[in-house]
């Protein structure tokens, strides 16, 4: 169990990275998908400067598969794109159709550069 | 209150404002040590479904990708994959109101029966009587969740409208069923009401531990209110601090039967942890109404599905847990890549024993094994 990384701090982006304007950030990270055959499961959304990409899955991936697919293409991206990277996915609001009508809407995207 | 910020009630010192891992010290150890534990409490849903509508609810923004039904041979299944893997306490609280459930009466009975304490968080409008009867002498605790301490302002908050105060009224008169089988029966489940602060509610505080008071419950509990990372729903933690008067006259309401509690280390805390590493999961685990298995339910969400490990209504728990992905997610989230203060929401349930674990682990407040008087609830982290 890594218990010995409670005082290190999480890996940034770049500087290189956050140079970029995020048009060409998802082209990176497309790119790089498209090198390691992700192209076909998941699409870039966004890529902000703090590395927080939002993907789109085109596939659905079922609740025992997809937390090791994820996390096996995050660190490839990492290592492949910018250490700072972390991935998540599109939100998903809430399907209760009583609580809908307190009007709250789920972020679809973070991160966005200022 | 003492160090643990424990409360003395009729029934045993009841902790609600801290952590109660002194008395799981082995598991604390085994953990130090490496080894694979198995969490010591699971916080769970028998369904995502609710006919509430509460303004606070982190029911909201955990919405996962599947809205499975979860069957009752499953939810037995899930009790004896509990139970054989060590488990020792399952809350029925997540992101569903389980007493709508078919699987909720045969679920606590069985756990009951194999020894795993249940308690259970409920609105109560669906608990009738006939429900009561069936479950509570097999339940550890009850808590109700009563947002407001007037009849306008619960429905205000947890329904359609001010108008709607029948809601109130079935609550109440279910709450008032409860606490007086537990009488007649000489019950130990600690019956409880919990309100959700929000700021704007803060008119609703006095009333609300009256409210306690006049029920005749064991303890009437405020906490703050959870909000997701990008503050969907709208908690401004700056304003808790306003609230402090009121919260401590509410406090002074407390009489020999029922106890007013105020959980300020976490509305004091404002919302942002001191720790970076997430280890609170792998002590106190919680499974979604839809089956999913996550760490915790800020997870929930498709937005975390890196973080998602199954799901019990396809396959065992037990497999879950004994499989490298349960094991690799929750070591992502001791890692370096996680990181505690930026990408999750606020304020978890694992909270209190997450920041016990990084300062034990930091060595600024080892954790000790506790000899002393066993807590009410002592499975219940």
């Amino acid at each position: 169990m890594p218990i010995d990384y409670a005082n290190v701090d999480s890996p940034t982006t770049s500087e290189k990275w956050v140079a970029m304007d995020e048009i060409t950030r998802k082209t990176l990270v497309s790119q790089a998908l498209t090198d390691l055959n992700f192209s076909n499961v998941a699409e870039v959304v966004t890529a902000p400067d703090n590395g927080q990409l939002v993907l789109k899955l085109r596939v659905a991936l079922s609740a025992s598969e997809r937390g090791l697919f994820l996390l096996d293409m995050e660190e490839l991206l990492k290592q492949r794109v910018d250490m700072g990277i972390t991935i998540w996915c599109e939100p998903v609001g809430d399907k209760s159709k009583l609580r809908q009508l307190r009007g709250v809407q789920i972020q679809a995207q973070q991160g966005e550069d200022e | 209150m003492t160090q643990d910020n424990a409360v003395q009630t009729n029934d045993g010192k009841l902790i609600l404002d801290s952590h109660k891992l002194s008395y799981h010290y082995e598991r604390v150890s085994a953990w130090e040590a490496g080894e694979r534990i198995a969490p010591v409490s699971v916080d769970m849903a028998l369904t995502r479904a609710c006919g509430a509508m509460c303004s606070f609810c982190y029911a909201m923004v955990q919405e996962p990708q599947e809205r499975a039904s979860i069957k009752v041979p499953e939810a037995l299944n899930l009790i004896d994959d509990f139970a054989e893997i060590g488990v020792k306490s399952v809350s029925l609280i997540s992101d569903g109101e389980s007493t709508l459930s078919k699987a909720y009466v045969p679920f606590i009975q069985h756990a009951s029966n194999v020894g795993i304490d249940v308690g259970n968080a409920t609105n109560g409008w669906e608990w009738e009587p006939e429900k009561i009867d069936q479950v509570l002498p097999h339940l550890t605790w009850v808590r109700f969740t009563v947002a407001a301490g007037t009849p306008e302002g619960y429905a205000q908050i947890m329904f359609k409208s001010k108008d709607h105060t029948e809601v109130f009224d079935r609550a109440m008169r279910n709450i008032k069923y409860a606490v007086d089988l537990k009488k007649r029966l000489n019950l130990g489940v600690t019956l409880g009401i919990q309100m959700v602060l929000m700021p704007e509610f803060k008119d609703e505080i006095l009333p609300f531990a009256k409210l306690a008071v006049d029920l005749g419950v064991d303890y009437g509990v405020i906490k703050h209110c959870s909000d997701d990372e990008f503050g969907t729903l709208g908690v401004d933690y700056e304003k808790y601090e306003e609230m402090f008067h009121l919260l401590e006259a509410a406090e002074a309401h407390s009489n020999e039967t029922t106890k007013v509690i105020v959980k300020w280390e976490k509305i004091k805390n404002k919302g942002k942890p001191s720790y970076k590493r997430f280890y609170g999961p792998q002590f106190l685990l919680q499974i979604s109404g839809s089956g999913l298995v996550a760490p915790s339910g800020m997870f929930f969400n498709a937005r975390y599905s890196k973080l998602h490990m199954g799901n019990f209504g396809e396959e065992r728990f037990k497999d879950i847990f004994h499989s490298e992905r349960y094991w690799r997610i929750m070591n992502y989230l001791a890692s370096p890549n996680f990181d505690a203060q930026t990408m999750m929401g606020t304020l978890p349930i694992q909270h209190y024993v997450s920041e016990a674990l990084d300062k034990h682990i930091k060595g600024e407040a080892r954790i000790q094994r506790s000899n002393g008087e066993k807590p009410l609830h002592v499975n219940f982290l």
